[in-house]
């Protein structure tokens, strides 16, 4: 297809130039035959491209003008001044196969992106049906313009269940009485001592899970991590395997069991009426429970629990399992020595302490207070937790990994001391370590708002003819830094598989902070200056981080 | 690759406390356009020199000059300074660090360890280097 120029009144001496439509190249060609002896402009040239059907073709930058430029010198020849082009689709899955974008050129002259089209793109692309983001392809179809938008994303895998050991019984029977009241409590009518028969099952293993499989965009298999295994904690001590179901430990003997985290053993029982001059000190191998009170200036050692239907007075307790009191925990303070200390493997655990000293490798429960103490507990010291007053008062509570009270120090402002974690970075390369982890989520989080800004532009960003897929770089980094990531929290996991257990570690404060509170997380420090209500302080990447409970 | 393999070690620094006149007689003298602002051994700012330029009277060493255009000399270094840091450390990828200098719209990315201690500084042209000329200072370093 051809156009002549039009004999006019300006060019009626001789055609300049002429316009051609290429139809086997698809493209529309200027001939400048002559030098123009008229001014030709753009408006000239319009009506002209129009007659040709090629007035919606993509003509690059300043095509027209280079050619009218041309026209004006003289500079007779050829030039390309458009080009049809039918609308693409290109189709890119992710590197990590998590997710599949389209990007569109829309028609300039040519064939529309079709429905057909698409189909076919992801066909090649070989993306699974069940990934495909149905309302996102309509997206495509309808859009008249150029997009970028993600088509597909993985089913993302469900990973396996670790094994759990559930206890079946429990070493103390709480009698539920509301300690909140206001009229008197028996201390001796708080628990009730568990005592098991011959044969009754303690403890059930649930085994882990498989997970379920997902699938990636391409429709491979994503694997699922199967759940870790857990058995039973041997030697078995008055307990073996139910010879039917090996799932469930059960007791071969008569006695109090002993519970664990990862086991339950039973132990023969001595129970007396109360630790006094008629029993003096105590040494025995098994559990001990006491129907009446622990007095004062007595020695206690077991391997199993200390049960203690009354209270303790100023009594040195050492137990392989846990101390349970009915009552509270009575001490005073003077002279080098404490004058009461409670140690235990287990948990600890009495309706208040008072001015004694305690630790645990397991966790304290106080249900009303604990007063002008100093607590040790590998795990977690919880105050009210399970109703009573719950406050911590005075004297210095150190936890591995929690404290849990209603309220902290009191309205005489008592300063009151909350260590968590360690004092002091006890471990340089692991807060190094730590440290490179939060710079790499910093950085992390930094790229990912900025790919949020430009997916959500959904149009291609473009450098004069280059299309640049800024998205797919982003992800890329994203992916390296993820794997930096994973290196470095694997380096970090085999540096604190060689301490003891390091979970989250936070204070919670159920009610109130009073003033002279002051909280030490993994050595970063945190000091009540104003009463302060509901809320908790957790170690987040390093940062004390102070938030309202939910 | 690494911002330790292409950052610039060599950082000059100045203090809060410093003035414009003394950043105006430094960025007249050398050839980069930005400087870290220390205190107390910690970054605390960037400071450009267009951030230098935007304080001071092109009337200055003029017969017009002003008493006012000679009391901005006098303006702190942290009245001036950038505080909104972007930074990066050693163990960035090269790529991370590229994206942040676009997508932010800056030139310099102050390289630091530990708690905010400066380490070093990555400019653009730095990358542009590497990406040009493979160049590698930790070889050069090395050897």
């Amino acid at each position: 297809m051809a156009e002549n120029s039009p004999k006019t009144r300006e060019d009626s001496q001789a055609p300049s130039y002429r316009l051609h439509y290429d139809q086997s190249a698809q493209v529309l060609i200027g001939i400048v035959e002559s030098k123009a002896t008229t001014f030709v402009s753009r408006e000239h040239l319009k009506p002209r491209i129009k007659a040709l059907g090629c007035e919606q073709f993509y003509f690059p930058d300043q095509s027209l003008e280079q050619f009218l430029q041309k026209l004006k010198q003289g500079k007779t020849g050829q030039y390309t001044l458009a080009e049809r082009r039918d609308a693409s689709i290109y189709i890119r899955v992710a590197t990590d196969k998590l997710s599949a974008r389209a990007q569109t050129e829309s028609a300039y002259g040519g064939a529309p992106l079709t429905i057909e089209l698409i189909r076919e793109a992801i066909k090649t692309a070989q993306i699974a049906g069940p990934c495909i983001d149905k309302a996102q392809i309509a997206k495509l179809v309808s859009s008249a313009k150029s997009v970028d938008l993600t088509i597909a994303h993985a089913i993302l895998p469900i990973h396996g269940q670790d094994a759990k050991l559930v206890p079946l019984v429990k070493s103390t029977l709480t009698v539920m009485k509301d300690t909140d009241n206001k009229s008197t409590i028996d201390q001796r009518e708080v628990f009730d001592f568990v005592v098991v028969e011959q044969g009754q099952a303690l403890m059930q293993r649930i085994p882990a899970t498989d997970g379920t499989s997902g699938v990636d965009v391409t429709g491979g298999a994503i694997k699922a991590n199967a759940g870790a295994n857990k058995a039973f904690a041997k030697p078995f001590v008055g307990v073996e395997l139910n010879p039917t179901d090996s799932n469930i430990l059960q007791a071969t003997i008569k006695g109090h069991p002993v519970i664990s985290a990862t086991s339950v053993r039973v132990d023969p029982v001595m129970t007396i009426q109360a630790v006094d001059i008629h029993s003096g000190n105590i040494h025995y191998d098994g559990s001990l429970y006491v129907k009446q009170d622990i007095n004062s200036g007595y020695r206690i050692e077991v391997t199993g629990d200390v049960v203690v239907k009354g209270s303790i007075y100023q009594a040195c307790i050492e137990a392989g399992g846990n101390i349970i009191a009915g009552g509270g925990v009575h001490a005073k303070t003077g002279g080098d020595e404490p004058s009461c200390k409670l140690s235990a493997k287990g948990d600890i655990q009495a309706k208040f302490f008072h001015q004694c000293h305690v630790h645990s490798q397991a966790s304290v429960h106080a249900r009303e207070y604990i007063m002008q103490c100093q607590i040790q507990a590998a795990s977690s010291i919880n105050a009210g937790q399970e109703g009573g007053k719950g406050a911590i008062i005075g004297g210095t509570c150190r936890a591995g990994q929690q404290v849990r009270a209603k309220v902290l120090g009191n309205d005489a402002y008592i300063p009151t001391k909350i260590i968590v974690g360690s004092q002091q970075h006890r471990h340089p390369e692991i807060h190094h370590l730590k440290t490179k982890i939060k710079r790499r989520h910093d950085e992390k989080k930094q790229l990912a708002s900025i790919l949020h800004k430009i997916q959500a532009q959904d149009a291609p960003i473009k450098v004069g003819q280059t299309t640049l897929d800024k998205a797919r770089k982003i992800e890329e980094t994203l992916l390296l830094i993820e794997q930096q990531i994973t290196t470095l929290e694997n380096l970090l996991a085999a540096h604190l598989a060689k301490l003891p257990g390091a979970p989250p570690l936070q204070v919670v404060v159920n009610t109130i902070a009073y003033l002279n509170v002051h909280i030490t997380i993994d050595g970063e420090s945190w000091k009540c200056t104003e009463e302060k209500r509901r809320f908790k302080i957790s170690l987040i990447q390093q940062a004390l981080q102070v938030g309202p409970l939910s | 690759m690494y911002v330790a393999n292409i950052m610039t070690r060599a950082v000059h620094t100045v203090a809060p406390d410093d003035c414009l006149s003394t950043l105006n007689d430094i960025f007249v003298r050398v050839s980069y356009r930005h400087l870290l602002v220390k205190d107390d051994n910690r970054l605390v700012g960037v400071i450009s020199d267009r951030d230098a330029l935007k304080h001071l009277s092109p009337f200055l060493g003029q017969h017009l000059e002003r008493k006012e255009d000679r009391d901005q000399l006098s303006l702190k270094v942290s009245d001036i300074m950038s505080t909104q840091l972007i930074t990066v450390d050693a163990d960035t990828l090269i790529d991370s660090a590229s994206i942040l200098l676009l997508e932010n719209n800056i030139s310099c990315l102050p390289v630091i360890k530990g708690d905010m201690q400066i380490d070093g500084i990555l400019s653009w042209k730095d990358i542009l280097q590497y990406h040009v000329y493979g160049d590698d200072k930790s070889k050069g370093l090395a050897g």
